[in-house]
This record gives structure tokens, C-alpha cells and sequence, in this order.
């Protein structure tokens, strides 16, 4: 089976059908963006005053992040995704692209270490972002095109294995710095593989001996230990401060909330409240109904990029899709189960809602990325 | 190769499979699964832990909540003179915890706190040993402001190690004049509760808000802090002038320590306002320790009464004798009587009376207090020796429904306003009982009773030109900004009489002074105008008389008004005169009307042309009523049951 050649590509820019573009999933992520921003107003304005003397400069920020980041996705929307298998110096880009971040994860890893903590970010004069998110992206691109080259190899244990072992550089250099982006990249990896094979019961079983095995490794490493007792002991460990502060603020919120505005936990308790905690002070402010409103908004988004998906034109389109999909529902799984103390603590943002500038950009260009391949549906089938 | 769909195979293109399709439908159905999950979890957090977390939040809010007492008003006399005041006191709290926190601080701190607060260091030494885990520990009361300042100063040259000390505020009702004008200005329970007089009258304006200092901590321990300033109460400019309320009082003093008497009452007035200078009377208090009764009883005596019998005496020394207590007023009345006549024009200036002596009504025989009569008498010679004969004309004359009327008119038999608690109302013989014998002896203040207030009070609008002011012992209510809040110099009521009725009431008053029955209150170089009164009271064999005096200086154009009541004077030979009171009148007057800027003339014709040798000047045993007559009994009867 040959990969897609440039006729093939030509090919299909020529039969191109109607044109389609999603509005649906378009507003959808308006919505969802609009929505953090004005949770954002709410929430940080007490550590923005504090902190900066300038109650709005996180919504500021946010807006400013919001305006790139739909720019940037309607711009890749208007791009074929076959691009990234054209050859550049005989390798194609998205190995290109690949290998670039490899090389800015190993960086960030070295800088990381002389700048002490600040080892999530890369700055580029004026530009300064996690390439981790870039690392997500380029995983899902290179894994969807490897997997669909070579669909059959995944009926096999050692197919799956080979795979894994292609991206072993950037999920080890990731796991270095942040434990719970690894998590997602091997749920990326593993989902684009498990939906192409046909073959599922070794999946099973390597499920449940990469879940014994990570608990065993988990509570024998000291390290991790500690975090998993924070998270067993919430009210009592040291550890336990923030997840127990954003636990507070749940239950205190009730059914229907304090009303927007309202929070007491947003002011100073609840540490990262207005990026990786933010649903917690949701659901203090608009209550376990506005917090489960939300999390049917995301079911809906992903319904919807699903549909995508299965109705991608080829398959590459379709994995590319599917490793969407995954990302940003095991974003928003984590975060809502760290929020919720279903898990031990990890800093994962919530998907188009918290705050940051990588995190909102990055993902909305993937969402660019689905929005091309819907382009290319043929609608009138 | 990968089995694809027949379309896939035709465009030469791989597509997911249905195969693939499946296992996407599975991927989303478990993070739909997982989703529903997370939200029951949410569920179950707010069922199980909603109440303990609310808790939690709801704990943050109050880590800090104290209250900033205000001060209560001031009370000044009519100069600005502080009769009452709040003043702050500061308590000394440690914090033990704070100060053993670190070793750097507890040298430092002790030896300021030893220097500032004058402590020694090894009382400190033992409350740190005692307390190491307390946090708020009362070290001192009362303390004043000068130490702190010196525990600030030095705290300021060594603020990052002097730490644990704390200050609260508290205020504390100051008197400065002790007893003076006691009855008057009150005293105060439990710092904000008003007791008697302008304390409990004016409760409301000199108590002002709490303030409120409430804060939380955040997350680094800073203290997020919001003030509320109280709002200090409003002062209060009383009527009152410390000086002749000094004078008064201090003739009081001289009077019970000369003769003494059961009760004793002083009121000086401005008729022209109804503003009242000076109200005293023999009994009063340490408004700074208002149950302390060692001015009235030995310690053994205290010691032996009952608690109700102590009750009752501190409610007798507090009882303001001069609104409180109603009395049959006598003779002082008899100016009204005349008043009322003319005003009806019943009778006037020169009208002439017949006194026989002695008058038979009804069964009853009532004498004048010369029992030989004074025979012909003009109307002002009729007030001037106070015949009773004239008085019972004049009443019959007018008949039980003017007279009533005028009583009435003339502010008896109701409270006049006066802005102090515990005013009586005083007792009325009803129109209907207002019978010929009640009528008569009615008419020269027998059978009902008043209060002083309302005597002097329709005394002073008989002689500054016949307005009915109301009396009151407070002039203005200021804020603590300054804005006046309440302003009584409009208390103006009614318009008694008429200005010749009040030119009349001022001569013959005058002339009373001058030789009628009141010739012991003139004053040198001063026009006194007065009316004695010398009244029997209860049972009229007990021979119990109150004698007073109602004047004012200058007669002929009134700017003080004096009554002085003067009940069971303790004399043999003096029981029922009103030389007591006259006298008392005119040392006050001597004095006050000079401070007052009222300062003595010359001889001055006032162009009155009386004779002089009209009366014989029998002004020490005027009152007579009753007598040994069988009256006595009647009499007695009518004033016990009075408006019933």
C-alpha cells in the first residue's frame, strides 16, 4: 500500500465537493473560549490586583491569546492537512517537525536546569511557550501518518511495540519534566493504535499490566508516594492543600453556586486558581449544575469532533482526528478528576477554559487541524 | 493488505473501517462513562462534605471581627462647661504566644513594655511562663495615653523585635463636677445606658454607632482588613450654667445645715426662653458613684437596710424633688387667680376687695391669714398681703369652668414637656367637684396639686409679656461634625395674657417685694418681684406647711425667674413662714443677677404711686389657712382625694 503521493493529493483537491466547514464545532470553541474568559474575570481578578495591580490583566492576556489562537486555527483550517507529508531535503515535514521538537524538548530540558523551574518554557525573543504542547501536536500528526502507512502492523503486539518505540525520545524527554503531559502522549499513541487494529485483547492486557505495573512503580518510589498519600489523606497531608482548598470550594458552592463573582476561595486560597484549578471555582460560583453543564459542553465538542472522524476522507484524516479527540478528553478527564481528588494531583490545564497563552493557542490550532479535515468530507455522500 | 471499504479501494484510498469505527464509538463511549462519573463524584463530594467544607470557606471570612466603641456625646452647660464626658481608657493585651514565638523577641519586648507600663519584668516573666500557648491576655487596665505613646516610641526604634502587645480602646463616663446638677444631667449605666435626667432624656443622640473592624487572613497570612469608624454620639449644650447652678446649690447647702428641711427645690429660669439655669434641691448624688449614699446615711445604717429599703433610698436620692414632686402651691398661686380675673376682665386694676377676716361657705369657715381681716384692699394690696377674702371673690366671679379653664391655660394638671424623665403631672379638682368651697380655697392654691416646674413656668409668662414658653434644660444637640441637630429655642407654646395684665402682674409683684409679705427677697439695688406662698399640706392638723417663693428680677422687665419650694421647714418658730424662702431667694438672686450681667441701680421711680403705709407687713406668718378652725379637717379631706 503506497502512502499518499502528491497525485493522490492532487487528486483529491480536484474531485474537491461541495464545500464544507463545520460551523458548529467553530462556535462551539467560540463558546467554550468566551466562557473561560469571563470565568478568567472572575476568578483572577483578586491575585491580578494583588499581584499586578491590575484587576484585568489575565482577561486582557486571555482575550489577546484567544485572538491568535482563532487566527491561527482558521488559518490551518484553510490548509490541506496532506502538507505535512511532503518531502522537505527527502524527509518529509512532519518528521521535520518531529525531530524540531525533540531537539526543543531536549533544550528546554538543559535551560530548564540553569534557570531553575522555569523548565516547561522556551522563549523565542518575544515568544515564549511550552514546547510540550508543540510535542503534542507533532505526536499526533506523526503517529496518525505512521499508523495509517501501516495499519496491518498494528494486529500485532510487536507493532504496537515498534510504534511506542518510535516515540520513546519525546515521551521521555517530556516524562523528565512533566509526568501527566507523558500520560497523555501515551494515550494519544495508544488510542490511534487501538481504534486501527483489529486485534484488541493483548490492548486489554497491557492495560492492566501497565496499571499494576505504574501502581507498583507509583507507591515504591518515594517521590510519588508522597503525592499518592496527599491525594488518599487529602484532609490531613501537607501535600494536600490546594486539591483540599478546591474540594472546599465544591461542596461549599452547592447545586446552583454562589452566583458569578461570588467565590471566597478564589481570593488567595486556592493556588493556580485561575489555570489549573479553575474548575473548582466554577463550580463554586455556578455549582455542581453549571460545573456538569460544562462537562456536557465538552462531551458535545467531542461528539462532534468525532463525527469528523468517522467521516474523515481518508484514514490519515481520521487518526489525525482521533488523536484530538484523545487529547483534549484526557485534558479535560484529568483536570476534572485532579480537581475532584479522583486522582492524585498533576498539573494539566482544562482545555480552552483555564488560563495560558500555550495551552489555549495550541490547542485551538488542533482544532484548526480537525477543521481541515472536515474541509475535505465529502458532503455529498 | 488491509481489507477497506469497495469505495476506499476504487479511489485508492484507506478509510476507517468499520472495524476502526467501532473501536472510536467505544473510545467515546468510555470518556463519555468517564465523564458521567466525575460529575456523580462532584454529586457525591457536595452530599457527603458539603456542610463540613461550607463551614470551612465560611471560616476564612471572620478570622478578625472587633468592635470600635464610640464615644457617647459630651454634656457642656450653656457655655461650653463639660458636665459630662467620655473619655477612652486603654487596656494592655499580650499576646504571650506571639512574644515566645522567637527567641529575638522576648528580651526587648519585656524591657518595653517593663519601661512603658511600669511592670516589672519578672511579673511578665511569670504571665509568659503561665500562659505560653494564650494569644490575648488582658495585662493592664486603664491605662493612660502617655504609656502607650512611650511603648509606640520605643517600638519605633525597635519595631522588628518588640512584638505582642496590643492596645483596645474603651470609654469610661467622666463627671467633672461630681454632684452638681445631678439631678439634671444623669448619670449612666454600663457606660451607654442613660439613667435620670439629660443621660436618659437624650440617650438616643449622645449614644452613637459601633465601628467594626473585620478581616481575613489569605493565603500568605496577609490580613485583608476593612474598618468601619463608630460614629461618636452627639454633644449636648444643656441650659444649664455651672455658676448659678454653684450658687444655688450652695445656698441650698447653707440653708439645710442653718435650719433644714424635709425637701427643698431651687429652679432659676430665663422667662423670656423657657431656658432653665439652675434646678437643684437638697438631695443629689455623685454621678461619678451614683449608689454611694454615705452623703445621706452613716455606713452602719446602709449597712442595716434590706434591699428594698435600699432600693428606696437610692430611688429617693435620685428622685429630681422639682418635676417629680406635686405639692399644694399656695399663696405663689394667687398671681394666676388675679390673672385669670383681669384676663376676663372680671376685674381690674382698680377694683377694690373687703377681707372680714374669716368667710363662712358652705359649712365651712375659712379665714384669711390675718384673722382681724384687712378690710378695704385694692387688687394689688391684695396680692401684696395675699388675702385669701379677695382671692374667693375673684374666683366666684369667674366661676368653676373659667377657673378650670385657666388652670388649665396656665399649664397645670399636665406635664409641661419638659425634657427630663420622671415629670409629674400634678392633681386637678375636676370641674364637676370644682364645688363653691373647693372653688374658694382653689383660688389661693389649696386642694390641688403641681409641680415647680409648672409654677414657675406659668409665673414666667405672667411677667414676660404673657408667652407660655416650654422649660427645658437643653438648648441645642450638636453632632460631632458640627452640624446642629436639634435646636429648642423655639419653644414658644401659647400666649398666656395680655400685656396689661403682665404690666399689672409685674407691679404688684414688685410691690409685694417691696413691702407686702415677700419683703425678705428684695435684693439691694435690684426691682424683685415676687409672691410668697405658705401652703398646709396632707391632714391640715399635722400643721405641715411647704412655703415658697416665685419672683423675678428685674420686675419690670423680668430676665430671671426664681421659685423657691421649701418643704416641712425644721424650725419651731419658723414652720410656717415663708421667710426661709424669700430669704434663700434673695442670697441667690444677690448673686446670680450680677454674673448674669443684670447689674444694681440707684434709687429709680418706677412711677408707681401706692401708699406706703397700706399694709402693716405681717410677712412672717401670712399662710393661714385653716387655722384652728374646723375647716382644718374639711379641708384636709379635699386635698387627699383632689381630681378623683
Amino acid at each position: 500500500m503506497a502512502g499518499l503521493t502528491r497525485e493522490d493529493m492532487d487528486r483529491s483537491v480536484s474531485v474537491k465537493p461541495k464545500q464544507f466547514y463545520d460551523y458548529t464545532l467553530l462556535f462551539l470553541i467560540i463558546f467554550l473560549v468566551s466562557f473561560g474568559v469571563v470565568m478568567i474575570s472572575s476568578i483572577s481578578a483578586y491575585n491580578a490586583t494583588k499581584y499586578y495591580d491590575d484587576s484585568m490583566l489575565f482577561v486582557k492576556n486571555q482575550i489577546k491569546y484567544g485572538v491568535l489562537g482563532m487566527i491561527a486555527m482558521i488559518a490551518i483550517s484553510c490548509c490541506d492537512y496532506h502538507w505535512v507529508a511532503i518531502r522537505f531535503m527527502r524527509i518529509r515535514l512532519v518528521t521535520w517537525f518531529y525531530l524540531a521538537c525533540i531537539v526543543m524538548q531536549a533544550v528546554v530540558l538543559v535551560i530548564g536546569h540553569s534557570s531553575n523551574g522555569s523548565s516547561r518554557w522556551l522563549e523565542f525573543g518575544p515568544i515564549r511557550f511550552q514546547p510540550s504542547e508543540l510535542t503534542k501536536i507533532s505526536v499526533i500528526l506523526l503517529a496518525a501518518y505512521v499508523v495509517q502507512k501501516v495499519p496491518k502492523l498494528l494486529d500485532h503486539f510487536m507493532g504496537f511495540v515498534i510504534i511506542m518505540a518510535i516515540f520513546a525520545a519525546p515521551i521521555g524527554l517530556v516524562l523528565a519534566e512533566n509526568l501527566s503531559t507523558a500520560i497523555i502522549l501515551v494515550g494519544i499513541i495508544f488510542v490511534i493504535c487501538f481504534v486501527t487494529s483489529r486485534k484488541k485483547l493483548y490492548y486489554y492486557a497491557s492495560i492492566i499490566v501497565l496499571a499494576v505495573g505504574g501502581m507498583v512503580a507509583i507507591f515504591k518510589v518515594s517521590y510519588r508516594a508522597a503525592r499518592i498519600d496527599n491525594w488518599l489523606h487529602v484532609e490531613t497531608a501537607d501535600g494536600g492543600y490546594q486539591i483540599l482548598q478546591g474540594l472546599y470550594a465544591i461542596a461549599s458552592g452547592g447545586w446552583f453556586g454562589k452566583g458569578l463573582g461570588n467565590s471566597i476561595q478564589k481570593l488567595g486560597y486556592i493556588p493556580e486558581v485561575h489555570t489549573d484549578m479553575i474548575f473548582s471555582c466554577i463550580c463554586e460560583e455556578l455549582g455542581i449544575f453549571g460545573a456538569v453543564c460544562l462537562l456536557a459542553l465538552y462531551a458535545i465538542l467531542l461528539w462532534r469532533i468525532f463525527l469528523i472522524g468517522l467521516h474523515a476522507p481518508d484514514l490519515f484524516g481520521s487518526l489525525i482526528v482521533c488523536g484530538v479527540f484523545v487529547q483534549i478528553a484526557m485534558q479535560v478527564l484529568i483536570n476534572v478528576a485532579v480537581v475532584t481528588n479522583s486522582m492524585p494531583a498533576t498539573g494539566i490545564p482544562l482545555p480552552f477554559v483555564s488560563y495560558g497563552g500555550s495551552s489555549l493557542i495550541f490547542t485551538m490550532m488542533e482544532i484548526g487541524m480537525v477543521l481541515s479535515v472536515a474541509k475535505r468530507i465529502d458532503y455529498g455522500k | 493488505m488491509a481489507v477497506t471499504g469497495t469505495k476506499n479501494r476504487r479511489k485508492g484510498k484507506k478509510r476507517l473501517t468499520r472495524k476502526m469505527q467501532k473501536n472510536f464509538r467505544l473510545i467515546l463511549f468510555g470518556f463519555v462513562c468517564l465523564f458521567l462519573c466525575l460529575s456523580i463524584r462532584m454529586m457525591y463530594i457536595r452530599a457527603t462534605k458539603g456542610t463540613e467544607y461550607s463551614n470551612a470557606v465560611l471560616s476564612h471570612q471572620s478570622y478578625v471581627n472587633t468592635t470600635l466603641p464610640y464615644a457617647r456625646g459630651t454634656i457642656t452647660d450653656r457655655n461650653g462647661v463639660t458636665l459630662a464626658v467620655s473619655k477612652p481608657i486603654y487596656n494592655v493585651i499580650l499576646d504571650p504566644y506571639g512574644i515566645l514565638s522567637d527567641k529575638k523577641f522576648k528580651k526587648p519586648t519585656l524591657e518595653a513594655i517593663s519601661e512603658a507600663f511600669h511592670v516589672e519584668i519578672p511579673e511578665l516573666e511569670a504571665i509568659l511562663k503561665e500562659n505560653p500557648k494564650s494569644r490575648y491576655y488582658v495585662l493592664r487596665k486603664n491605662q493612660p495615653y502617655e504609656y502607650l505613646e512611650k511603648y509606640e516610641e520605643l517600638r519605633k526604634e525597635n519595631h522588628k523585635v518588640i512584638k505582642g502587645v496590643t492596645f483596645e480602646t474603651e470609654y469610661v463616663r467622666e463627671y467633672p463636677y461630681g454632684s452638681l446638677a445631678s439631678h439634671v444631667i444623669g448619670y449612666t449605666n454600663k457606660g451607654n445606658v442613660g439613667t435620670y435626667g439629660i443621660e436618659q432624656y437624650y440617650n438616643n443622640y449622645l449614644n452613637g454607632k459601633d465601628g467594626r473592624e473585620a478581616g481575613y487572613y489569605d493565603s500568605e497570612l496577609n490580613l485583608i482588613k476593612t474598618v468601619w469608624e463608630p460614629e461618636n454620639g452627639d454633644t449636648i449644650v444643656s441650659t444649664i450654667d455651672v455658676f448659678v447652678q454653684k450658687i444655688v446649690e450652695e445656698k441650698i447647702r447653707d440653708f439645710m445645715a442653718e435650719l433644714g428641711s424635709e425637701n427643698i427645690g431651687v429652679v432659676v429660669m430665663n422667662p423670656n426662653n423657657g431656658e432653665i439655669l439652675a434646678m437643684a434641691s437638697n438631695g443629689g448624688f455623685d454621678l461619678n458613684d451614683p449608689r454611694n449614699m454615705s452623703a445621706y446615711y452613716s455606713e452602719a445604717e446602709i449597712a442595716a437596710m434590706d434591699d428594698e429599703a435600699q432600693l428606696a433610698a437610692l430611688n429617693k436620692m435620685w428622685r429630681n424633688f422639682c418635676i417629680s414632686d406635686t405639692y399644694e402651691p399656695g399663696s405663689t398661686f394667687k398671681t394666676l387667680t388675679v390673672a385669670a380675673g383681669l384676663e376676663e376682665n372680671l376685674i381690674n386694676t382698680n377694683s377694690g376687695f373687703y377681707c372680714e377676716g374669716t368667710r363662712g361657705i358652705d359649712k365651712w369657715e375659712i379665714h384669711c391669714n390675718r384673722k382681724s381681716g384687712h378690710e378695704h384692699l385694692s387688687l394689688t394690696e391684695s396680692l401684696m398681703f395675699s388675702c385669701n377674702m379677695a382671692m374667693m371673690d375673684i374666683s366666684a366671679k369667674e366661676g368653676k369652668r373659667l377657673f378650670r379653664y385657666y388652670q388649665e391655660h396656665f399649664g397645670l394638671g399636665s406635664k409641661t414637656g419638659v425634657d427630663l424623665p420622671g415629670e409629674a403631672a400634678g392633681i386637678l379638682i375636676r370641674e364637676e367637684n370644682l364645688n363653691e368651697v373647693e372653688l374658694a380655697t382653689s383660688s389661693f392654691g389649696q386642694g390641688f396639686n403641681v409641680t415647680m416646674v409648672q409654677i414657675l413656668s406659668a409665673y414666667a409668662s405672667l411677667v414676660n409679656g404673657g408667652y407660655y414658653y416650654q422649660p427645658h434644660v437643653v438648648k441645642e444637640i450638636v453632632s460631632r461634625k458640627g452640624a446642629t441637630v436639634l435646636d429648642k429655642r423655639d419653644s414658644l407654646l401659647h400666649c398666656t395674657v395680655s400685656q396689661s395684665t403682665c404690666d399689672f402682674i409685674r407691679k404688684a409683684t414688685y410691690m409685694t417685694v417691696k413691702s407686702g409679705t415677700a419683703t425678705p427677697a428684695q435684693v439691694e439695688g435690684y426691682m424683685v418681684g415676687g409672691k410668697t406662698g405658705t401652703a398646709q399640706k396632707g391632714r391640715r392638723e399635722e400643721r405641715k406647711y411647704v412655703v415658697s417663693f416665685v419672683g423675678s428680677a428685674p420686675s419690670n422687665n423680668p430676665e430671671v425667674c426664681i421659685y423657691v419650694v421649701i418643704d416641712e421647714v425644721h424650725s419651731d418658730t419658723l414652720y410656717n413662714s415663708s421667710r426661709p424662702a424669700t430669704e434663700l431667694a434673695s442670697k441667690i438672686l444677690a448673686q446670680v443677677l450680677p454674673y448674669l450681667g443684670i447689674y444694681p441701680e440707684g434709687d429709680i421711680d418706677y412711677g408707681i404711686d401706692f401708699d406706703a403705709n397700706l399694709g402693716d407687713g405681717d410677712e412672717t406668718n401670712e399662710g393661714n389657712v385653716g387655722g384652728e378652725g374646723s375647716l382644718g379637717e374639711g379641708q384636709g379631706g379635699e386635698g387627699q382625694t383632689g381630681e378623683n
